[in-house]
């Protein structure tokens, strides 16, 4: 420019148009990349009147308006771009500069209108979410806006077949006036918003609102008259006290019938719940259990129409379950009802439980002991009198519960100057039965700081025991086997749950072994080299598989004919033993993974925790004494280790690792395609 | 949660594989409950600090304790509580007075106690996994065990539960009084330190308060100095490291423990619990509620703990 200028001083007059001539060449031959051009997103209309700011790295600002075309002249080309227009005083973009980019995609600032009916003449009750900007899936949202440490699963926004809809990243919400009018504040839309109406009952609507090619800028939209398209209610109530339950009670959703819905319809609905009530939403989803509110009715409302909702009940005690399959309609109240049978088990009546606690091998009773029995929901607690004697007076009958004391160790040092000692104790007999109900001896073990020393680890016996499916053998004692082939050091206490062997009965239906089903132990003996005698009543003739877990990877099965008496003697013993198992978990490349991938093996009897461990640096894991399980015929009980990993770097195995028949080794292969299923 | 009946259609397989995935359902529907608010209760505490001398002629002294009232506390989880399952709900604890280590134990303490015990490498690898510990070097002898450049102030960690115990025994005899572990119960009720929230400060996870869930790159403890401070005057808790307690794993022992001042306690426990979380948990495993055994969850490397001195 300076050129020009000092051209006009020496040129005079015809020097004027020569500048101006240049002046238009110059600007016509300007780099592409000084004019950018801003066009709105849906209308394709050019952005006219917005302001431009650039924030360079070194914090300088600079500020331009887009002309009537929509472009900005000789615009700083590092940064930070912001736009917005100063009509609405909304943002538009706010990123970082692509060098590139000769025209930016503006959103389209609008609002939307409309009106609400049927969701109550209370307009505070009722809100309108308007929801907008780039669409997220249900899981990354949940994990975004609500910082869920939701573990990623590839098919995680699939629910029951149905893929559910994104949803919206940014919301605005807004309140109808009394007459149900809405108008939601200005926004930047790149594509059609969604609307998302409820109230306080949980009644609720979902609206798309389509933006014609036409919308200009600064327009609002009229998004019609909304009206409830959901907002069934369910309501669960419980036929026992808070008292009755106080460990309280969970209710997850097994599975959703979406037969004859709008599968789009009810995608949207599904993920957009989860904006109205993250909890509702991740219950739907089978991703959360809700706890219930003891002695009153649970109430969750805004529910969408479901042909089928199949839901569970858990307590915190294995065995305790129900379950209830309802149709939820589009609008309505569900009521769902639970006994106290159903969650408590039967009244039973009440009876004493008397005993004494005394040191093991003959020794002194134990005076000031504190003794809690428990029967889920039943807790008693006292202390045992100078004789070691104690009372409890009202014991529900005929339920296995468990004893805690917590007495002076006669032997430890502090901190195991005192002692805690549990055990299962079998049903008591109901009054009037031939059932004896004498005084139960308790012994506190001689314990140093060396470890416990167990007494009488041979052939205790269980006079009488439980008659549920996965029984634990009650009145033993921990046993410290010594395994054929394994060697010694092998306890109940691996098994997290229990502190005695667990018994679990199949029975045999065609080429299926259905179950498991219920069984009572009538006595049973296990010694120390794992021989067990166990005397079971099964409910009905049949073939029966039964099982005998001592330790997460040491069992055994015996195969039982059940003909006319339904009494059996059943022997185990785990022969089969690997010393050392050693499990190489590789990649899909076929590399050992790095250390610690959690390696879960689920198929414990219920009573049993899952048992989990992580690899080493190798990539393996290392169990010590395995059985491959007996020689039956039966192919499905020998060898085969159901084994689950499910690591989102390497890839998934969730199946049954077999065993080789003359190696001590195994090998498991992730795959990234078996996560999820 | 499972019918005991045969059912048509439920295999074998199929039974015993439904039971882990139910089972991994509800562990899940606990860890993703969220929102607020556990009650904390009782007189509210003037943490005063105490440290004892060792009664030798060394000058030495055991680590900073802050004294404690105890009282009666809500110990559990509420249905709000990402950490929350049917078997912690909240329940009412009373507890006697104790002090409880200001600071997670260190490895210079640590290293202290080793090299005035003078225990051979097999006797120190019972105590901490030699090859585990991040901030000790043991030589062949055992000893004199060293620390590490940098690690002094740090937390020990690869102490076994032995280790820890043994710890508390030395402790004992250097000062005179009686040490220890934490019970779960004392453990938590520091680690609530009278709030009303899920969290100490609130109900949301705040990663400036707490170290926990770290990313990949910034995995690993911190120095006391540079941990959060909690109302009680404690640092470190939760977070940071796991913390080993007194406490055997009894699954349900929320319902039939004692209320006043429950511990259980087994000398020969094969699994015990730990509390608190680590830099590498996942958030909803530092919840002041949250309690699992070392047997399921604990990584070597990770676990650590701090003493508990009896008041009474």
């Amino acid at each position: 420019m300076t050129a020009i200028w000092n051209l006009t001083k020496r040129k005079g007059a015809y020097a004027y148009v020569a500048t101006a001539v240049l002046i238009f060449v110059s600007l016509s031959l300007a780099q592409p990349g000084d004019r950018i051009k801003f066009v709105y997103l849906i209308s394709g209309q050019s952005a006219s009147g917005l302001k431009v700011t650039i924030v360079t790295p070194d914090g300088k600002r600079s500020s331009y308006t887009t002309d009537a075309s929509g472009y900005v002249n000789g615009m700083t080309r590092e940064g930070k771009l912001i736009v917005e227009d100063p009509v609405t005083g909304i943002r538009l973009i706010d990123r970082m500069f692509d060098k590139s980019v000769t025209e930016f995609k503006v959103p389209l600032p609008i609002r939307v209108r409309g009106t609400v009916s049927g969701f109550g003449k209370d307009p505070n009750s009722i809100t309108v979410d308007c929801g907008y900007g780039s669409r997220l899936t249900v899981s990354d949202y949940q994990r975004q806006m609500h910082g869920l440490p939701l573990v990623p699963l590839p098919t995680e926004n699939k629910l029951e077949g149905i893929e559910r809809a994104r949803v919206p990243s940014r919301w605005l919400r807004s309140k109808p006036d009394t007459r149900g009018r809405f108008v939601t504040g200005w926004f930047a839309a790149v594509d059609a918003p969604e609307l998302l109406v409820f109230n306080n009952a949980g009644q609720t609507a979902v609206r798309t609102v389509r933006l014609p090619k036409g919308t200009r800028a600064r327009q609002t939209i009229l998004a019609g008259s909304i009206t409830p398209a959901a907002g069934a209610t369910l309501e669960v109530s419980i036929e026992a006290s808070k008292t009755d339950l106080p460990l309280g009670l969970m209710m997850g959703v097994k599975s959703l019938g979406l037969r004859g819905a709008s599968g789009a319809q009810t995608s949207q609905m599904l993920s957009l719940l989860n904006r109205r009530d993250m909890a509702v939403g991740q219950f739907l989803a089978k991703r959360r259990q809700i706890p219930l509110e003891l002695g009153g009715t649970t109430k969750i409302a805004g529910l969408p129409a479901m042909q089928s909702l199949r839901l569970y009940f858990v307590g915190p005690t294995p065995g305790i379950t129900a379950e209830r399959t309802v149709t939820i309609p589009q609008r309505g109240i569900v009521r769902v009802r639970l006994t106290e049978d159903e969650l408590l088990g039967k009244r039973e009546p009440l009876v004493s439980l008397t005993g004494v606690v005394r040191v093991e091998q003959g020794g002194p009773p134990v005076k000031g002991a504190t003794v809690v029995y428990s029967s889920y929901p039943y807790r008693y607690e006292t202390i045992t009198d100078d004789s070691g004697r104690f009372t409890i007076p009202r014991v529900a009958a005929n339920r296995g519960g468990a004893v805690f004391i917590d007495a002076p160790n006669p032997q430890g040092a502090p901190p195991f100057d005192r002692i805690t000692v549990t055990r299962p104790i079998a049903p008591l007999p109901r009054p009037g039965t031939r059932a004896s109900t004498a005084e139960q001896v308790f012994e506190i073990p001689r314990v140093t700081s060396g470890g416990r020393t167990f007494t009488n680890l041979r052939n205790l016996t269980a006079p009488l025991a439980t008659s549920q499916s996965g029984s634990v053998i009650t009145q033993l004692q921990g046993l410290e086997y010594i395994f054929p082939v394994c060697g010694s050091n092998f306890t109940q206490d691996e098994l997290q749950y229990v502190n005695s062997p667990v018994v679990e009965a199949y029975v045999r239906s065609g080429e299926e072994f259905l179950g498991p089903v219920d069984v009572t132990i009538t006595s049973a003996n296990v010694e120390q080299n794992g021989l067990a005698v166990v005397n079971m009543l099964f409910p009905y003739e049949g073939e029966f598989l039964v099982f005998l877990q001592y330790t997460p990877f040491v069992f055994d099965a015996a195969a039982v004919l059940i003909i006319g008496r339904p009494d059996a003697r059943v022997i185990f013993s785990p022969k089969n033993n690997l010393a050392q198992l050693t499990i190489t978990v590789v990649d899909e490349s076929n590399r050992p993974v790095v250390a610690e991938v959690e390696v879960n093996f689920p198929g414990w009897p219920y009573a049993v925790d899952p048992y989990e461990t992580l690899t080493n640096n190798s990539g393996q894991v290392i169990i010590n004494c395995v059985s491959r399980g007996p020689n039956l015929g039966i192919s499905i009980a020998r060898n085969q280790l159901l084994v689950e990993v499910n690591d989102p770097n390497y890839g998934c195995f969730n199946g049954i690792a077999t065993l080789p028949e003359f190696s001590s080794s195994l090998q498991v292969q992730l795959r990234r395609s078996a996560c999820g299923q | 949660m499972f019918s005991s009946r045969p059912d048509a259609g439920q295999t074998f397989i199929a039974s015993r594989f439904l039971k882990a995935r139910v089972r991994a359902l509800t562990a899940l529907a606990a860890i993703f409950a969220a929102g607020a608010s556990v009650v904390a209760q009782g007189p509210a505490q003037k943490p005063e600090l105490i440290r004892d001398q060792f009664r030798d002629t060394s000058g030495r002294s055991g680590p900073q304790l802050v004294s404690l009232n105890g009282g009666e506390f809500i110990m559990g989880t509420q249905p709000s509580d990402p950490a929350y399952n049917t078997r912690n709900v909240p329940h009412r604890v009373v507890l006697s007075p104790f002090a409880i280590g200001q600071f997670q134990i260190t490895n210079e303490e640590f290293a202290m106690f080793l090299n005035d015990r003078r225990l051979s490498l097999e006797q120190t690898d019972a105590l901490i996994q030699v090859r585990l510990t991040p901030g000790l070097t043991v030589p062949e002898s055992g000893h004199p065990v060293s620390v590490k450049a940098g690690a002094a102030g740090l937390p020990v960690t690869g102490v076994s539960w032995q280790g820890a115990l043994a710890y508390g025994r030395w402790l004992s005899e250097k000062t005179g009084h009686f040490y220890t572990l934490p019970s779960e119960a004392q453990w938590e009720y520091c680690a609530r330190a009278d709030s009303k929230t899920i969290w100490p400060w609130g109900d949301q996870f705040d990663t400036s308060k707490i170290n926990c869930d770290r990313p990949i790159a910034m995995l690993g403890a911190e120095p006391a100095s540079r941990l959060s401070q909690n109302a009680f005057g404690l640092y470190g808790i939760p977070g940071n490291v796991w913390e080993w307690t007194l406490d055997c794993l009894d699954v349900q022992f929320y319902f039939h423990a004692p209320s006043r001042n429950p511990v259980f306690l087994d000398p020969s426990c094969p699994a015990p619990m730990i509390r608190g979380g680590s830099f590498r948990t996942p958030q909803y495993q530092c919840s002041p509620g949250y309690r699992v055994n070392y047997f399921s969850i604990g990584h070597w490397d990770s676990i650590g703990f701090r003493v508990m001195r009896r008041m009474t």
